[in-house]
């Protein structure tokens, strides 16, 4: 049928026919009018064996942790997904690609450097403020004590050490999918994301604080002993962990970084920047139970102490607080300069005195 | 527990449109610049993204890019769009056709625009309104309370649903 037949009329029946329907208007869609791009199918073809692969990975060698390895899976996701893509928006990602490694290898660089920055060690500082907000009872211990069953896995334990395995996967895919199906959300994203990182990086140089296994064993004893059995419930459930040592003499382990819980920042920070998608005030507040979640498996398996998770939440409140601010303000801007010129192009209009404007147009 | 905030509309300003804000002796540059206030007030407000094609946008003074249009963001045309433009149906011209492919490649369901060619197809269209008012140096006509509302001008369209 050609476009220019915009309404559909039916024939005229006969006498022992219904009366005809009213006819209604035709309103082709865009997908009619416009060929589909080539390349969907095999970039949808390119997902579905990308996903098959991965969880045949996970399943056969473990849950993919090192950062060069989620590094590449991340790539390769993202070259699948700007297959037939313009080369314009291959050269995008090349940059955002250096973007992206640049900013991954300062985090690790500095937070493999901040233990030996020379920085005050905090072991009891955060001890001291977990018993003043609990009362003068250590979390922790308290958890641990009446959860913790050394001979035996329960159900909280499997879901409190899957919850903290998602922190190696959840903003990365995040990442990844934004990536490739909006460039505008990636960069919001990562601007929040980065920032978040950066704050981190510093308070770990400033900040090097001990995390509460630490402190509970020698030269410390600041709490009662504490079991370490992060992965129990993981392997429990017949899952592993997947990591590669490359070999590429790089120094990026940090055992006193645990001011502020990026663990406990991560189960936020997804969630918040997606919370204005949800609709339904009751999954909203299902999704906002993930990062208690996440704090508590964390201060449970003794891995942070609880004001680290509420620090980290802080400064996800803080990254989105700027951001939005900024974003909020460079829309101003730019509304301002269009109705500036507008009205100083209509001469019946008093010409509106215009400050000289510092900021720069965005590329 | 805030609801949910309404996603961000995509308006494309088609080549018509752009034109009609540009050209102050145009009859549609009234309409025109009374839609993109509005729309700019929504760009502000973060209901609406605003869009205009590279090759709409390239030809254009460099003050007016950066000034009038400055809430507007670049959609790339690359040779592959171009090609898929040649292939579509139902375009009165090579620009609605290309307008057309990147609203579908960038998910793009508004457009603003001066012409009627995107009436027939499943998109919001947003119409300049029409306009008696020249764009001459003329005082815009206060109506009196007393006086009727001129039916030849067509008020500036409410914001539309933003739910895509």
């Amino acid at each position: 049928m050609s476009v220019s037949e915009s309404t559909l009329v039916l024939a005229e029946p006969a006498s022992s026919e219904p009366s005809p329907r009213p006819s209604v208007p035709f309103e082709p869609t865009l997908r009619q009018v416009v060929p589909d791009d080539p390349w969907y199918l095999i970039r949808a073809v390119g997902f579905a064996v990308f996903t098959v692969g991965y969880i045949a990975w996970f399943v056969e060698k473990g849950l993919i942790i090192d950062r060069i390895s989620v590094g590449i899976s991340v790539g390769i996701f993202i070259v699948i997904g700007h297959l037939g893509r313009p080369v314009r928006r291959w050269l995008w990602l090349l940059s955002d690609t250096l973007c992206y490694c640049v900013m991954w290898f300062a985090y690790d660089e500095s937070r493999g450097w901040a233990d030996r920055a020379g920085f005050e060690l905090q072991v009891y500082a955060p001890r001291n403020i977990d018993r003043f907000l609990f009362f003068g009872t250590d979390p922790n211990v308290f958890l641990q004590k009446h959860f913790y069953d050394k001979y035996h896995v329960h159900w909280y334990d499997k879901i409190a050490s899957t919850t903290y395995f998602t922190h190696f996967i959840f903003p990365i895919i995040a990442i990844a999918v934004l990536w490739v199906t909006s460039h505008r959300e990636w960069a919001r994203f990562m601007k929040r994301f980065a920032s978040l990182l950066l704050v981190a990086c510093a308070m770990f140089v400033i900040l090097p604080t001990a995390p509460p296994w630490m402190a509970s064993s020698a030269p410390f004893n600041a709490i009662a002993p504490l079991a370490r059995h992060t992965s129990r419930g993981f392997t429990a459930l017949g899952m592993k962990s997947f990591t590669k040592s490359w070999e590429t003499a790089l120094d990026w382990g940090n055992a006193v970084a645990a001011m502020p819980s990026l663990h406990a920042s991560f189960s936020l920070f997804v969630p918040a920047f997606f919370l204005p998608r949800i609709k339904p005030k009751w999954l909203k507040a299902l999704v906002l139970c993930f990062p208690l979640v996440m704090l508590t498996s964390l201060v449970y398996f003794g891995e942070h102490w609880v004001i680290d998770g509420l620090v980290g939440w802080v400064l996800v409140g803080l990254s989105f607080l700027f951001w939005g601010w900024q974003e909020r303000r460079q829309r101003r801007v730019h509304a301002d300069r269009a109705r500036r010129f507008f009205s100083a192009s209509n001469p019946d209009e008093p010409m509106v005195g215009v400050a000289t404007d510092p900021t720069p147009v965005p590329a | 527990m805030k609801s949910a905030r309404p996603k961000a509309r995509s308006v494309l300003l088609d080549a018509s449109f752009v034109n009609a804000l540009l050209a102050t002796d145009s009859a549609d540059h009234v309409g025109a610049v009374a839609l993109y206030e509005t729309l700019v007030d929504r760009y502000q407000s973060g209901l609406d993204r605003l869009f205009a094609l590279s090759t709409v946008l390239g030809d254009l003074p460099r003050e007016f890019r950066r000034q009038a249009l400055a809430p507007v963001l670049m959609v790339r045309v690359a040779r592959q769009h171009r090609r898929a433009a040649e292939r579509v149906t139902a375009a009165a011209t090579p620009e609605i056709a290309l307008s057309l492919v990147m609203m579908r490649r960038e998910r793009i369901r508004t457009v603003a625009t001066a012409v009627s060619a995107f009436d027939e197809l499943d998109v919001t269209a947003l119409h300049v309104p029409a306009s008696h008012v020249t764009a001459s140096h003329t005082a815009p006509h206060v109506a009196s309370p007393d006086e009727p509302v001129s039916s030849r001008t067509e008020p500036t369209p409410s914001p539309q649903s933003t739910a895509e």
